[in-house]
């Protein structure tokens, strides 16, 4: 896994509990690659899940909430650092849409090695189905990502997320745009 | 400041430190990390960037080799090119471009300008320079094709454009302009047409109609000379059916028409003849010369057909035909007016040379014998006039058929030469024969041929010389062993013949001059009938004269040749017997009848008479006949229909009898017409008695016993050997027959005689005597056959019937010893006849 996901990740823990937290998790968890993380690197997936366990144990946060959390961090850092994909772009729908077509081809440009999930999305002129799918079962992160892009684009949708299968790894978001 | 309230706080902030220094430390570690994979990123980079590089040389080589190849390629093409980018401004051209527009500058020169910009440069090169310039701002400002733009150039060149807008990844990039200098094309095109012009021209002016259908006979194209023949336009024409416009409703004419089609598609041409309807539906003929045509791939899509109005020829041809058709007839009516003249005339002379004929047999006295000659002459004379006035028209009319026979040349010679000599007027001339002694062999020769050739000449010669001699000479030109080639020349000392007429005295009708007709007399004939036969012998007369010095005709004479006959044998020609029982003569003229009962009456044939036809089938009704002699014209009916009605009554006695028709006409029409009528044969009349018998024995009524050089089966003394020897000749099978049937039936009928003679039926007697006579006299008992022959007397009185049972006794002793001869002869013939096979 990307090592700019960690990064952030103890940038959202830091900026939601404070470093003390951040100290705890690096201090206590037994990390193997020692935790410390830089962007340009790359670390075990598990590690991840070690630091979010770990999170939700001190904080008793529960750990959705947490991944919700950390989605809706990462989006804007995402606009900051890439803003080239949303560039002409006037709605989050037309974003999400671009997902599968434009920004995961690139990202496997840049990092070949990556492990993305998959989107199958339909369109339906208000309404907007994202399948989504991931052995990692990271669905409430991509609710966060959701939320954090309509945050972006300034939106009310209704989101709905279902889960296709009861381990998460294929969960359905149903967004619907109100009446105008 | 409380040490006790500072200690948590110093306590709180210690940690707060370490904290810090931990944080700081992590920082540190992930800094170096992050250098670290920095540093690892930077050399992979640099690794990459120097493959790039490497790579971007070899794909800078291989755009340069494109690039080069590419314009090679482009400035070798026959054709300009010019490629502009989409603001128009020119980014390739070849030299064939410049060279095609006769631009004064380099592709160097020319790449980088504005298109329009130098349109206008050259502009001035075209016919109508404003018109090429709105085409290429048509060109650049529109986005699709121009295939083919013409432009013509001042200097009379043409120039073929293609202009084609060029899209890279959907979008536009430019335009590519194609342009070819097709002058020399568009030159060999019009004078293609030119030349199609011209021809067209000739074949309308030969009022030739040309007319092109495909292959189902739709019109396709006609051209003029064929819609003025027809009375059609083109338009009306195009795209009907040939066959239902123009083609007559004749079956005849529609499997002609078939035969063509079939020809056609095999690709073969072909001229006929056919009858067309026009327009206004008169009916033209024409003639058409009919080819297939073919496609680009060779498959035959059509037919042109070629067509001339002949119908002012063949108009002419049915006027023709009508007057060979009326001069034919005039031509048959001639035939039968000679044919009747000759009938008329040769009739009555057969009868006087018939007749004369029989009377030298009546032995009559010298003085008789002396005005029999001259009867004798004068008609043989006259035959000649009125058979050299047929012949001629028979040799010219082709009608002349040759009847060959085995002849001695050298005696027909002599007595030709016999009788010209009795011509003769003066005894000063001296007709001779200097003969040739290698001609020892006979020919096959029609001997009236050979004697009209040399009668014709020697009469002339005998006419025309009053002192000298009259030569005639024959030599052995050439001996082909089969044939063999004679030399003959007839050569006088009489007034001889003008240089001016040598040549025309063949000619029919054409004698020396008007004085020699009025002094000598003739028909003018002889000497043209002469060619004529010569030539009938593949042969050829020329003459050589000198006036008042004599005349020398030469020719030659192609035989078959035939080993000479012997002469001693062919005279003695002896007729023993004939199977004939019974003739019937049909014949209207009384001395003819004579002529013919006399001849048969010599050879102990019996026969009836008949005047004419009617009377004939009367008696062809109830009486079997082994022949009939059928004259052919008769009062009442003819001998044709006599022979017609004979042949057709299927179930009459004499269906199938051999009819000889006697014609006193010698044309082969007579002679053809009575075989058709279902005559077997015919005799021309006057005819010698040999020839009579010649045909007696064709139909095997008569046998001929002439002595042969191969030596006869020898009899024994038992028999009568010398009557046998004569009777069967070598003919030693029949011999076989006759003598197993004498000994099957001969006891039988030897004791019904003994019957008969018990009873005393003298009758019956007598006529089985009769019977039996012939049988004993075959089997060469000839002793025994004269013993019936007084026994056969019984009847009339002639044999008393008181010694008939002494002559009998005597006959039977005979026969006991006779009858073991012939069952001797007999097995000696049959062992005789076995060898000579085996021997074979």
């Amino acid at each position: 896994m990307k090592g700019i996901v960690f990064t952030e990740y103890l940038e959202f823990i830091e900026n939601k509990f404070g470093y003390e937290i951040v100290d705890k998790l690096l201090n206590e968890v037994d990390l193997p690659s020692g935790g410390h993380y830089t962007a340009v690197g790359s670390y075990d997936f598990s590690e991840l899940l070690q630091l979010l366990m770990k999170t939700s144990q001190l904080t008793k946060a529960p750990a959705d909430k947490l991944l919700y959390g950390f989605g809706l961090h990462v989006m804007p850092v995402f606009k900051r650092g890439y803003p080239i994909f949303f560039d002409g772009l006037t709605d989050a729908f037309e974003f999400l849409e671009t997902l599968e077509d434009k920004i995961h081809p690139q990202v496997l440009v840049l990092y070949p090695d990556a492990e993305l999930p998959r989107f199958d999305i339909t369109r339906n002129n208000n309404e907007l189905i994202m399948d989504y799918k991931s052995s990692r079962a990271m669905g409430d992160f991509a609710l966060g990502l959701i939320h954090g892009c309509l945050e972006i684009f300034g939106e009310t949708v209704n989101v709905s997320k279902e889960n296709l299968v009861e381990d998460g790894s294929k969960v359905r978001f149903t967004l619907t745009r109100g009446p105008a | 400041m409380d040490p006790k309230s500072d200690l948590p706080l110093q306590e709180d902030l210690r940690e707060k430190n370490k904290m810090l220094e931990r944080r700081i430390t992590r920082e540190r570690a992930a800094r170096k990390e992050a250098e670290g994979l920095l540093e690892t990123k930077s050399e992979a980079l640099f690794q990459a960037n120097q493959q790039l590089s490497s790579l971007n040389k070899t794909l800078e080589r291989k755009v340069s080799r494109r690039t080069e190849t590419m314009s090679t390629l482009i400035n070798n093409l026959h054709a300009g090119v010019l490629l502009n980018d989409e603001n128009g401004k020119i980014i390739l051209i070849n030299k064939d471009f410049l060279k095609i527009f006769r631009i004064p500058f380099t592709p160097t020169e020319i790449i980088g300008l504005d298109q329009r910009d130098s349109a206008n440069m050259v502009k001035h090169l075209f016919n109508d320079p404003s018109r090429f310039i709105d085409i290429i701002d048509n060109c650049l400002s529109g986005n699709t094709d121009v295939m083919s733009y013409e432009l013509v150039m001042k200097d009379d060149r043409v120039v073929d454009c293609d202009f084609i807008p060029v899209r890279a990844g959907g979008e536009f990039v430019g335009h590519l302009w194609q342009v070819r200098d097709v002058t020399d094309a568009r030159t060999i095109q019009k004078k293609i047409a030119d030349s199609e012009g011209k021809y067209r021209g000739i074949i309308e002016n030969m009022e030739l109609g040309l007319l092109e259908v495909d292959n189902n006979h739709i019109i396709q194209r006609a051209y003029e000379w064929f819609c003025d023949m027809t009375g059609y336009t083109e338009e009306e024409l195009i795209g009907k059916n040939a066959v239902e416009i123009f083609l007559v409703k004749e079956t005849k004419l529609k499997k002609a028409m078939d035969v063509q089609d079939a020809k056609r598609l095999r690709g073969e041409q072909s001229i006929y003849e056919t009858k067309l309807i026009k327009k206004n539906g008169d009916e033209i003929w024409v003639l058409i010369s009919g080819a297939p045509f073919y496609d680009n791939e060779g498959v035959i899509v059509g037919t042109i057909g070629i067509h001339y109005d002949i119908t002012d020829r063949k108009n002419l041809e049915y006027e023709l035909k009508k007057a060979k058709s009326q001069a034919e007839m005039s031509r048959e009516a001639e035939k039968q007016f000679l044919a009747n003249m000759s009938h008329e005339i040769r009739n009555p002379i057969n009868a006087i040379v018939g007749m004369t004929n029989l009377m030298y047999d009546t032995q009559p006295s010298n003085k008789q014998l002396e005005h029999l000659d001259r009867i004798k002459y004068a008609s043989d004379m006259l035959m000649g006039l009125i058979s050299g006035i047929l012949d001629i028209s028979k040799i010219e009319s082709g009608n002349f058929e040759l009847v060959e026979k085995q002849l001695d040349i050298r005696e027909a010679l002599e007595a030709i030469i016999e009788i010209a000599g009795f011509n003769k007027q003066v005894d000063d001339v001296q007709l001779r024969l200097e003969w040739d002694k290698t001609i020892d062999f006979d020919i096959m020769a029609d001997p009236t041929v050979i004697n009209q050739i040399f009668l014709n000449l020697l009469n002339n010669a005998v006419k025309f010389t009053h002192k000298g001699e009259i030569v005639v000479r024959c030599r052995l030109l050439a001996d082909f062993e089969e044939e063999a080639n004679l030399l003959f020349v007839v050569k006088d000392t009489g007034i001889g013949i003008p240089q001016e007429k040598r040549k025309s005295i063949f000619e029919s009708f054409n004698q020396g001059d008007k004085e020699t007709k009025l002094k000598y007399g003739g028909t003018g004939l002889g000497l043209a009938i002469v060619k004529n036969l010569v030539a009938k012998y593949g042969g050829k007369i020329v003459v050589d004269s000198e006036e008042g010095a004599g005349s020398t005709f030469q020719f030659n004479l192609h035989f078959q040749r035939l080993k000479k006959r012997d002469k001693s044998n062919s005279k003695k020609t002896t007729f023993l017997g004939s199977k004939a029982n019974r003739i019937l003569i049909v014949e209207d003229n009384q001395i003819n009848q004579a002529y013919l009962s006399g001849i048969l009456e010599n050879w102990n044939i019996q026969y009836d008479v008949a005047n004419h036809g009617v009377e004939a089938l009367k008696l062809l009704e109830f009486k079997p006949y082994d022949l009939v002699l059928m004259d052919i014209r008769m009062p009442i009916m003819d001998g044709y229909e006599t022979t017609i009605r004979t042949r057709s009554n299927h179930s009459g006695l004499n269906h199938t009898v051999p009819i000889v028709a006697l014609t006193a006409s010698a044309l082969v029409d007579e002679k053809e017409r009575a075989l058709a009528a279902g005559m077997n044969f015919h005799l021309t009349k006057p005819f010698t008695p040999d020839q009579l018998a010649q045909v007696f024995k064709k139909f095997e009524l008569l046998e001929e016993f002439t002595e042969q050089d191969n030596v006869p089966f020898d009899f024994g003394d038992a028999l009568d050997n010398s009557y046998l020897q004569d009777f069967y000749g070598d003919d030693l099978d029949r011999v076989k027959l006759m003598f197993s049937i004498f000994l099957n039936n001969i006891a039988t009928e030897m004791s019904t005689l003994q019957e008969q003679l018990d009873e005393n039926d003298w009758l019956n007697f007598s006529r089985t005597a009769h019977k039996i006579k012939p049988n004993f006299a075959m089997v060469g008992l000839t002793e025994i056959s004269e013993l019936m022959q007084t026994l056969e007397g019984v009847d009339n009185g002639h044999t008393s019937s008181h010694d008939a049972p002494k002559v009998l006794i005597k006959a039977q002793q005979l026969f006991v010893e006779g009858r073991k001869n012939v069952e001797n002869v007999l097995a000696k013939i049959e062992k005789y006849i076995e060898d000579e096979l085996y021997n074979c």
